[in-house]
């Protein structure tokens, strides 16, 4: 319950600034289509190159990686880096008898909800106005696992960047850090292109990093390109980067805020 | 104007010193650049690497674009971005009554005062990029296009600078849109791309997006030797119609700044 209030405070926030969100969520967009424009144009002059893929589906998975994008992919590094470890931050929370982790969990869950609300907007729009056009699952069973897949692509985003933020702790600046992590993300979490399109060697390692998982098998999962099986292989080792990246985050929130100092806080 | 060049000089001066006083802030940019150097590369590579032409452009024509792109793109960060980052904080924060009283033109000093070196390396990943691309594609260069691809990379700079300027300029009135910013730096990767690609959206957001397809494409058509009165007159013409809207709505929108003194 008290956490259900932290999350409704900041959905009341993140709904004033709604503003910044839309503007958010158009950076989030303006990424697929651009990729989808490219493709469409790839497609029309060699369609022998694509199997498996055709514009109906590819059209699909750009759209929904426009929700993915919105939805998924977790912004909280930031405010971990730079504004708790940074500028000091931090101290108000560890004076507070919360779990960090959970609050700023609840903090960032409104910005998702609202970014990837905008995204549904954009996809039932071409829904509806390209029906025929679209490939999504339409069994319940496949729809359930891929809400599933989802749900856990999201705690992977979370705990990796909540990762990526503690970092200051060691590095003060970790905007390198931040840049590096968002470049690998967009070409291994399959927001450049679907990962069988990749060259056989990076698709082999965008499958054994955690970053597929948040994007790339959500989307796939919620195109119904995953049989029953497959789906149940994803979210268990989605379960298991989940406990990898807990244990690393936990162990660096012991070790790391030895070094913390909230001067002036 | 010899004035604003001194003054140019001392802030190349300022920023040089402040590059070398914070080294580890250097390393960490120097990394972010390279990183996005590389990404932007890497990323056409991987796109280009299942056709061998696309809207009527070969991989390699695609391929020189990403590269002069990168270029393009690493001048503009050096010169222009952080300033624009800049300005939203100082909108935001109300602290840009220190630039308005100060006896220079206050559009200059927004747009200067802030010289990233770290991006050089995006200016460098680039021209070794399209070096590479025009040696293997046999593309023949003479020192005369070099001179015009030269001319056309800072009118595409004045083009880009110009539209960066104006969405900027509209956080006067909405502080709390300072990411419109980062919206800028994903809206300015259109220009890597053909123009043909954009001709299959809806025609009012095509016309939105043409100014940006002129910048780097009129460039890189120089090198190929293959630029139209099109692409020349409309990247002319859409870099003064630019940049002479920036300037009217500068002043225009400093009429509704308030800042927290004022």
């Amino acid at each position: 319950m008290r956490y259900a209030r932290i999350f409704a405070l900041h959905f009341q926030q993140a709904f004033a600034l709604r503003s910044r969100s839309v503007v958010w969520f158009l950076i989030a967009l303006l990424n697929p289509l651009t990729y989808f424009l490219f493709w469409s144009g790839a497609y029309a002059g060699n369609q022998a190159l694509f199997t498996q893929w055709n514009l109906s589906s590819l059209a699909t998975y750009y759209f929904l990686l426009v929700i993915a994008g919105s939805l998924l992919i977790v912004h909280i590094e930031e405010d971990v880096a730079h504004w708790d470890i940074q500028q000091g931050g931090l101290s108000r929370y560890l004076l507070k008898p919360f779990s960090y982790i959970r609050l700023k969990f609840f903090e960032e869950l409104p910005w998702r909800i609202i970014q990837g609300f905008f995204g549904v907007i954009i996809f039932t729009a071409f829904w509806i106005m390209f029906g025929s056009f679209v490939s999504v699952a339409r069994t319940v069973p496949a729809i359930l696992f891929a809400i599933g897949i989802a749900f856990c692509g999201y705690i992977i985003s979370f705990l990796f960047k909540m990762i990526v933020g503690l970092s200051a702790l060691w590095l003060t600046d970790y905007s390198g850090l931040q840049q590096l992590v968002e470049a690998v993300i967009l070409i291994f979490a399959g927001m450049l292109m679907p990962l069988e399109f990749l060259p056989n060697i990076i698709r082999q390692i965008a499958f054994s990093l955690p970053f597929s998982y948040i994007i790339y098998f959500p989307l796939v999962a919620f195109q119904g390109k995953l049989t029953a099986i497959e789906s149940v292989r994803t979210i268990g080792i989605q379960i298991v980067w989940i406990v990898i990246l807990a244990g690393i985050y936990q162990l660096l929130w012991k070790k790391g805020l030895r070094l913390f100092t909230g001067l002036g806080q | 104007m010899k004035k604003y060049l001194k003054v140019y000089r001392a802030l190349i001066h300022l920023n040089f010193s402040a590059l070398v006083v914070y080294r580890a802030n250097v390393i960490n940019n120097i990394l972010g650049s390279t990183v996005w150097g590389v990404f932007s590369l890497v990323s056409i590579i991987l796109l280009t690497s299942r056709t061998t032409s696309v809207f009527g452009w070969t991989r390699y024509e695609i391929l020189l674009l990403s590269g002069v792109y990168a270029l393009f793109i690493g001048i503009f960060h050096t010169l222009f971005s952080r300033n624009f980052e800049r300005l939203t904080y100082l909108i935001r924060l109300g602290m840009l009554d220190a630039i308005l009283t100060k006896p220079l033109d206050s559009q200059f000093l927004v747009s200067t005062s802030i010289i990233n070196f770290t991006s050089t390396i995006r200016i460098l990943l680039g021209l070794a990029f399209t070096w590479y691309i025009v040696s293997i594609a046999h593309v023949a260069v003479t020192l005369p296009l070099i001179g015009l691809f030269c001319i056309g990379i800072c009118i595409g700079l004045l083009l880009l600078y110009s539209i960066w300027f104006i969405v900027a300029t509209l956080i006067i009135w909405y502080p709390d849109l300072s990411n419109l910013i980062e919206f800028l730096y994903s809206a300015s990767n259109i220009g890597r791309y053909p123009r043909e690609m954009y001709a299959h959206v809806n025609q009012f957001l095509f016309l939105f997006i043409l100014p940006l397809t002129f910048m780097v494409i009129a460039p890189t058509k120089i090198l190929l030797t293959k630029v139209t009165v099109f692409d020349a007159l409309g990247l002319l013409m859409f870099a003064a119609f630019f940049f002479v809207c920036s300037r009217l709505f500068w002043k225009f929108a400093l009429r509704f700044y308030t800042s927290a003194s004022s």
